[in-house]
C-alpha cells in the first residue's frame, strides 16, 4: 500500500474545511426556523414564521397567506421609539424593517396608516412648528415605505387645515389619503382626499376607506373654512357598495372613539376588517370578532408601538387572521429610516432655526422682569450646591444629546425642552452659540429665573419666588414634566429626589455674598418671522 | 513533517471556526430551542390542567387617582390529574405568585392544589388610561401561557373641565374674546384656589366665580354614571370654582401660547396649570400663517394653498409685490361670506412651485402684497420651500 507524502496533509485538510464550510455556513441565516425542525413542544414551525424574541411568537400557525396588510396608527409623533431611553416600542425604522422582512418571505403585503401621525400638536413639547415638519418626514416616510392608504384625522388637522390639507397635496403615489364622509365646504371634492382606493396585494383586491367622527372635526378651530364632514353611515354605504362590486376584502380605518367605530362595524358588516382607535397605549393580543364572526375590529395602540398584520387566507372556515406585533428590538432601525430621521429631520429642524427662533413666553411665577443667570453664576454664592450638581445627571444633560454624534438633537426643540435651562421662556435658552451658559437641567428650572435675586440676594421677596417654584415638587409636577413615562420608565421620585436634595449644604457668612453680582444683559429676543 | 500535521489541523480548526460563527452569534432562536415557554410543556403521563378563577382574566379598577396602589387577585389551580408546573413570564406591573417564594423560579403545582396570583399597580403621578399585563407560563399544554391584564383610569385629583388646554378660535385683535371653565376635585369638600398667576397678566383676565348649585348637581350626575360603583364610595366630596377667563383687547397680532398656574389646597395636586392657545388677528389673516413645503420635487413641481380672511371688506384685491423665485401665486376667491360682524370674504392663494425647477432651498425669506383694504395695504407672509432634485 503506498504512503501518501504527509505535505498532502494540508491539501486534504484544505478540502476538508471547504466542505465543512460549505455544509454549516449554508443554513439558513434569514428570518425563521429552519425548514423541519420542531419547538421543544413538538409542533413543526409555522412556514411563515419571523424571530420570536421578547415571549411573543409571531403568526403561529400561520400558513402564507394570500396576502397581508400592516395596519398601523396614532403615531402621536413618535416617528422613533418612545422617549430616550433603553428598551422602548416603536419606531418607524422598526416597522419598515418589518415590512421588509415580509416582502423578503415573499408575502404579498400591503399597508395602511390610521392616521394620528401627530397628538395635541399646539401644546406638543417641541410646538406646532415642529409638529407641522414631523408631520411631512411621517408623511415621507410613509412614501418610503410604499404605503396604500391613510386616513384624515381631526388630530392631524389641529396642525392647520390648510397646513395638512397642502401636505397631502405633495404627496407622490404613496399613499392615499383616503375618507368617505369628508368633503371641501360646499360638498365639493376636497383637495389631496379620495373616497376610496382599490389595492391589489397578490391575488387579493382590497377596498379601502375610512371614516371621522364629524363632532371632532368640528371642534378644529379652521375646519368650516376648509372641510365638512357628514353623517357617515350614509357615506360609507355609498362607498362599501361600489367597493364590493370589485374587490374581495374590504376595509374601514374609523377615526373615531371605540362605539362609534363599533356602531359602523355592526351597521355595515359588509367590511372584512375594522380599524378603530384605542384607548390604550398597548392593544390587545387578541382581536374583537363582529356580525357573527364576520368583521374583525381591533386597535394597534397609540405611539406607534404596535403594528397589527392581518393575513388573508383561502380558507373558508378562517379566511383572516389577526396578529399583533410589537415593534421592539428584535427589528432594526432599518437605514432609509434612520437617514430620514437622524439626518434630513434634524437638518430641517437646523435649517428652520426651530429651538433658535422658538417663540418665548413669561414666566409664570418670578420676580418682576427676573432673567436667567445660569448655574455658574449661581456658584459665586452657593458653591457647595453648585458642587453637587456638578455630580448628578442634571448637569450631563445636554452632552447626552451631543455624545453620538450621529443622533445629535440639539436642534430639536422636543429634546431641548428637557436637556437645556429656560427653553420656551424669555431669556431663557436659544442655542449654544447664543445661550452657552444654559445648558443642561440647571438650578433655574427649578428655581425659576435669577437675576433680581442674583442682583440683590438679602430681598426676602425675591428669594420668595424661587422657594415657591420648588415647594412640594412631587405632587406639584415638578419633575414628572420631563421624567415621564416614556422618557423615564423607571423614574420613582421616592428613589431619585434624594440624589439630588439640597438643603442647608451652604453657609453665608461671607458680606460678599450679601453684596450681588452684576450680571451681564441676556441675548435679544427672537427676531424671526411669526408663524 | 509535524508543522505540516499542525498546520493542517489549524487550517481545519480555522474553516470550521468561520463557518460556525454565524451559528454560534445569532440572536434569532434556533431550532428546537423553545425561546417561547421556558416550562416545558408536558407531553406524556398524567397531564396537568390550568384552571383560573374567576375566569375573566382582565380587572378594571375603574378610576384611580394619583398615588394610590391598587391590586386584584385571581386563584390558579391545578385541576388536572399530572403536576403542573407554573413560572412567572414578563409582565408591565407587579405580578406575585403567592406560593412561589422569592428567588425560587418555579413553582409546582400537584393536582388539587392551587396558588393565589396577584397583580398590583402603583399610579404615581401619570394620568389618563392605563392596561398593565403579567403572563405566568405552565406546563399545561393547551394553556401554556396565561396572560391577565389589569385596566383603568388614572385621573388627577383636581380635574379642569372642559379641558386644560383652553384654545381660542382665530379673533380679530381688537375684540375681546371669554372662554369658561370649571376646576373641581371630587375628592375634596373645600377646594380652595389660593392664588393666580399667568404668563400674560397684561392680556390675560382670570376672574373666579362660585359654582353654582346646578354646576355642583351637573358634576355630580357626571361623576355618577362615569365611574363605577366602588368609586362612589372614594369619590363622594365635590367641590370645585368655576373661572371666566377672557382676552384684553390689542393681544398682538399672532399665534400665542401662554400658562395659568392656578395654585390650589388639595394636598395632592397642588398646582394646576392650564395652556391657553390661540391666534390674533388682523384684518386680513392667514390660515396657515405661513407658506411651508420643506420638501417639494423640482422635477414635478408641487402647490400648497393657504385659506385668507378678510373682514370688513366684500372684495379685495391682491397684488404680489415679492415672490421668490421660482414661485408662482395667485388669489383665488371662494366666495363673499357674510358674517355677523359685516362684510367678510374668503380667498385660496395657491403657492405654486412649477415643474422644472432647481433644486435650492428659499428660507428667511417672505412672499409681500399690495391689497386695497383700507385697514391692511400691505400683507407679508413668511415662507419657506425646499425643493429637491428628485
Amino acid at each position: 500500500m503506498p504512503r501518501y507524502p504527509l505535505r498532502l496533509a494540508p491539501a486534504l485538510a484544505l478540502g476538508f474545511g471547504l466542505v465543512l464550510g460549505a455544509f454549516c455556513g449554508c443554513g439558513n441565516r434569514g428570518t425563521g426556523s429552519p425548514a423541519g425542525s420542531k419547538d421543544a413542544v413538538g409542533n413543526p414551525p409555522p412556514t411563515a414564521s419571523l424571530p420570536a424574541p421578547e415571549g411573543e411568537k409571531l403568526f403561529r400557525n400561520w400558513k402564507t397567506p394570500q396576502a397581508a396588510v400592516i395596519f398601523s396608527g396614532e403615531l402621536s409623533g413618535y416617528l422613533e421609539p418612545c422617549g430616550c431611553t433603553q428598551g422602548q416600542l416603536g419606531g418607524l425604522g422598526r416597522r419598515y424593517d418589518l415590512s421588509e422582512r415580509l416582502r423578503k418571505q415573499g408575502w404579498s403585503l400591503a399597508q395602511v396608516d390610521l392616521g394620528g401621525v401627530v397628538h395635541e400638536p399646539a401644546v406638543s413639547r417641541g410646538g406646532i412648528k415642529q409638529a407641522q415638519t414631523m408631520f411631512s418626514v411621517a408623511l415621507r416616510a410613509f412614501s418610503a415605505m410604499k404605503y396604500d392608504a391613510l386616513a384624515p384625522s381631526a388630530e392631524d388637522f389641529k396642525l392647520g387645515v390648510g397646513e395638512v390639507i397642502g401636505q397631502y397635496l405633495n404627496l407622490t403615489d404613496h399613499p392615499a389619503v383616503v375618507c368617505s364622509n369628508l368633503k371641501g365646504t360646499g360638498g365639493a371634492e376636497l383637495a389631496g382626499v379620495k373616497e376610496s382606493l382599490r389595492v391589489q396585494a397578490g391575488k387579493v383586491r382590497l377596498g379601502v376607506t375610512a371614516a371621522v367622527d364629524p363632532d371632532e372635526i368640528k371642534k378644529i378651530p379652521d375646519a368650516a373654512d376648509w372641510l365638512e364632514a357628514a353623517a357617515p353611515e350614509s357615506a360609507l354605504a355609498k362607498t362599501l357598495k361600489d367597493l364590493e362590486k370589485d374587490t374581495d376584502i374590504q376595509i374601514l380605518l374609523v377615526q373615531g372613539g371605540h362605539e362609534f367605530a363599533k356602531k359602523l362595524a355592526t351597521s355595515l358588516p359588509g367590511f372584512d376588517v375594522v380599524q378603530e382607535r384605542s384607548i390604550f397605549a398597548d392593544p390587545a393580543a387578541e382581536p374583537e370578532w363582529l356580525n357573527g364572526g364576520k368583521t374583525l375590529l381591533f386597535n394597534v395602540g397609540k405611539k406607534g408601538k404596535y403594528v397589527g398584520v392581518v393575513g388573508v387566507f383561502d380558507d373558508p372556515g378562517a379566511p383572516l387572521k389577526f396578529q399583533r406585533v410589537s415593534l421592539g428590538g428584535r427589528y432594526q432601525n432599518a437605514e432609509p429610516m434612520r437617514k430620514l430621521i437622524d439626518e434630513e429631520y434634524q437638518a430641517e429642524l437646523k435649517d428652520m432655526k426651530l429651538v433658535e427662533n422658538f417663540k418665548q413666553r413669561n414666566p409664570l411665577q418670578a420676580a418682576p422682569e427676573a432673567k436667567f443667570i445660569g448655574a455658574k453664576a449661581c456658584q459665586t454664592c452657593h458653591p457647595n450646591t453648585y458642587a453637587l450638581w456638578q455630580t448628578t445627571k442634571h448637569a450631563q444633560a445636554f452632552n447626552a444629546l451631543t455624545a453620538n454624534p450621529k443622533r445629535n438633537r440639539v436642534h430639536d426643540a422636543e429634546c431641548i425642552s428637557c436637556h437645556a435651562t429656560g427653553f420656551e421662556i424669555v431669556s431663557g435658552y436659544r442655542s449654544q452659540e447664543l445661550t452657552p451658559h444654559l445648558l443642561g437641567n440647571q438650578c433655574e428650572n427649578c428655581h425659576g429665573p435669577g437675576s433680581r435675586h442674583a442682583e440683590a440676594p438679602d430681598d426676602k421677596s425675591f428669594r420668595e419666588f424661587l422657594v415657591k417654584t420648588v415647594k412640594n415638587p412631587q405632587a406639584g409636577g415638578l419633575c414628572i414634566k420631563c421624567h415621564d413615562e416614556d422618557n423615564s420608565p423607571k423614574f420613582d421620585f421616592s428613589t431619585f429626589y434624594p440624589k439630588i436634595i439640597h438643603v442647608k449644604r451652604d453657609t453665608y457668612e461671607d458680606p460678599k455674598v450679601h453684596q450681588g453680582i452684576k450680571l451681564d444683559p441676556a441675548p435679544a429676543q427672537p427676531t424671526a418671522p411669526g408663524e | 513533517m509535524w508543522r505540516w500535521l499542525l498546520f493542517a489541523a489549524i487550517v481545519v480548526a480555522l474553516f470550521f471556526m468561520a463557518a460556525m460563527y454565524p451559528v454560534f452569534m445569532s440572536t434569532e432562536s434556533k431550532p428546537g430551542k423553545n425561546v417561547r415557554f421556558p416550562v416545558p410543556a408536558a407531553t406524556e403521563g398524567p397531564q396537568p390542567r390550568a384552571e383560573v378563577t374567576p375566569a375573566d382574566l382582565t380587572y378594571d379598577f375603574g378610576v384611580l387617582s394619583v398615588q394610590e396602589k391598587a391590586k386584584h387577585g385571581w386563584v390558579l389551580k391545578n385541576a388536572g390529574e399530572g403536576p403542573l408546573k407554573v413560572m412567572k413570564g414578563t409582565s408591565s406591573c407587579s405580578c406575585t405568585i403567592a406560593s412561589l417564594p422569592d428567588g425560587q423560579k418555579e413553582l409546582v403545582l400537584k393536582p388539587g392544589e392551587s396558588t393565589p396570583i396577584e397583580l398590583a399597580w402603583e399610579t404615581k403621578e401619570a394620568v389618563g388610561p392605563f392596561s398593565k399585563n403579567a403572563t405566568i407560563l405552565t406546563s399545561d399544554l393547551d394553556h401554556e401561557e396565561i396572560k391577565f391584564f389589569i385596566n383603568g383610569t388614572v385621573r388627577p385629583p383636581v380635574i379642569v373641565l372642559p379641558e386644560s388646554v383652553i384654545g381660542f378660535d382665530d379673533f380679530p385683535s381688537i375684540s375681546t374674546p371669554k372662554k369658561e371653565f370649571v376646576i373641581y376635585s371630587p375628592d375634596k369638600a373645600d377646594l380652595e384656589i389660593t392664588e393666580i398667576a399667568t404668563s400674560r397678566p397684561d392680556f390675560l383676565k382670570i376672574k373666579p366665580n362660585k359654582l353654582t348649585q346646578e354646576d355642583l348637581e351637573s358634576l355630580m350626575k357626571m361623576e355618577q354614571t362615569t365611574s363605577k360603583a366602588q368609586d362612589k364610595v372614594r369619590f363622594k366630596s365635590l367641590s370645585g370654582v368655576r373661572f371666566e377667563l377672557s382676552i384684553k383687547p390689542g393681544m398682538p397680532i399672532g399665534p400665542f401660547k401662554e400658562d395659568i398656574q392656578l395654585t390650589t389646597n388639595h394636598p395632592k395636586h397642588p398646582n394646576v396649570h392650564i395652556v391657553v392657545i390661540g391666534r390674533s388677528v388682523g384684518p386680513i389673516s392667514f390660515s396657515p400663517g405661513s407658506v411651508t413645503m420643506p420638501h417639494v420635487s423640482g422635477m414635478k413641481g408641487g402647490k400648497t394653498i393657504v385659506n385668507v380672511f378678510a373682514r370688513g371688506a366684500a372684495d379685495v384685491h391682491f397684488e404680489a409685490t415679492h415672490v421668490p423665485a421660482p414661485l408662482k401665486v395667485e388669489f383665488v376667491k371662494v366666495d363673499d361670506r357674510a358674517n355677523p360682524q359685516g362684510k367678510a370674504s374668503r380667498y385660496n392663494l395657491v403657492v405654486t412651485v412649477p415643474p422644472d425647477s432647481k433644486a435650492q432651498s428659499i428660507r428667511d425669506e417672505t412672499i409681500e402684497f399690495k391689497t386695497d383694504h383700507p385697514e391692511a395695504p400691505l400683507i407679508i407672509l413668511p415662507c419657506y420651500v425646499v425643493i429637491e432634485a428628485r
